[in-house]
């Protein structure tokens, strides 16, 4: 099953949100039996977010639901869409900001961004488009994958047969405000991403 | 198509450095100080302090000097990787000059 981007993205902050809202035993067995069940650990559950649920479900019925509204509290929001206009996901968690601002505010990456928003590419024609050395280059690709900034989308066939897989950027827009202390962070991803994340699908849209 | 405008996404990238640093420190208790005197005696917020690190002098003159030196070292370390930025490079180097005006 190929995880969505932006699962990717918020697997690691949900999973810190998850630890810090249960106690210790709880998680324990949580932990176990998401083990037992499937052979995963926490992060790997959280990133297939269906998986959780249903172990949550299984120690708190129907009170699962509330539990997932509150680990996504003060993690992401999402905004009502326009009538033409795109959702906009609210950033509210500073680990996710972080993550998005550093890769951002370095050149190579944001370049790399840059080059593949609503078009995707393979690694080589990125970094051959973007000027940045092969080295350090996929270096920087495969920390933007593992980040879940930069999401699989298709495959192309290179000249001796090879299937490689083609990426794009998560998000289509981003907008960056400062008012007073706040920051406020805000995504735009396409249609196909947030409809493929199981954790805005489960977590979100009840 | 450029994402967003670079110059603010380094005063929040350092914003947010800044924030996390003092939450680890101190938690939200120094972390609400910090913001309450920048206002009080600076009329300022801490996004300001990215265009004027030397609002930071009056900070640090009402903490002790290790919180501030813990702060400054933990700030430089996380920035390091985008000291190659003129913005970012001033600004550890203002952040430093307050450091070194405090002892």
């Amino acid at each position: 099953m190929q995880m969505s981007g932006l699962d990717s993205l918020l697997a690691k902050s949900l999973t810190v949100t998850i630890r810090e809202n249960l106690g210790d035993r709880t998680l324990q067995k949580i932990e176990q039996r998401i083990f037992e069940r499937h052979g995963i650990n926490l992060t790997k559950a959280v990133e297939n977010f269906t998986i959780l649920d249903g172990v949550l479900r299984e120690f708190f019925g129907g009170g699962a639901e509330g539990l997932e509204k509150q680990f996504m509290k003060g993690m992401i929001a999402l905004e009502q869409a326009s009538s033409q206009e795109k959702e906009w996901i609210t950033i509210e968690d500073s680990r996710l900001s972080t993550i998005i601002l550093k890769a951002l505010g370095d050149d190579d990456k944001n370049k790399i961004l840059n080059a593949v928003i609503g078009k995707s590419m393979i690694i080589s024609d990125m970094l051959f488009i973007t000027q940045i050395p092969q080295t350090s280059g996929y270096r920087k690709v495969n920390s933007l994958i593992e980040d879940g900034l930069l999401i699989a989308d298709g495959y192309d066939t290179l000249a001796d047969g090879k299937t490689v897989t083609k990426y794009k950027t998560l998000f289509e827009n981003v907008q960056i405000n400062i008012v007073q202390n706040k920051i406020t962070i805000k995504i735009q991803v396409s249609e196909k991403s947030l409809k493929s994340s199981s954790v805005i699908q489960i977590a979100c849209s009840r | 198509m450029a994402i967003a405008d670079m110059q603010l996404v380094r005063k929040a990238l350092v914003t947010l450095t800044v924030e996390q640093a003092l939450l680890e420190i101190g938690g939200t208790g120094l972390l609400n100080n910090v913001l309450r005197i920048l206002y009080e005696k600076c009329q300022c917020y801490l996004p300001d302090c990215f265009d004027h690190p030397e609002n930071f002098r009056k900070v640090w003159s009402e903490l002790d000097e290790g919180t501030c030196n813990l702060m400054v070292n933990l700030v430089k370390r996380n920035l390091e990787e985008f000291a190659y930025h003129k913005s970012i490079e001033q600004f550890l180097a203002g952040l430093n000059q307050v450091k070194c005006f405090t002892r």
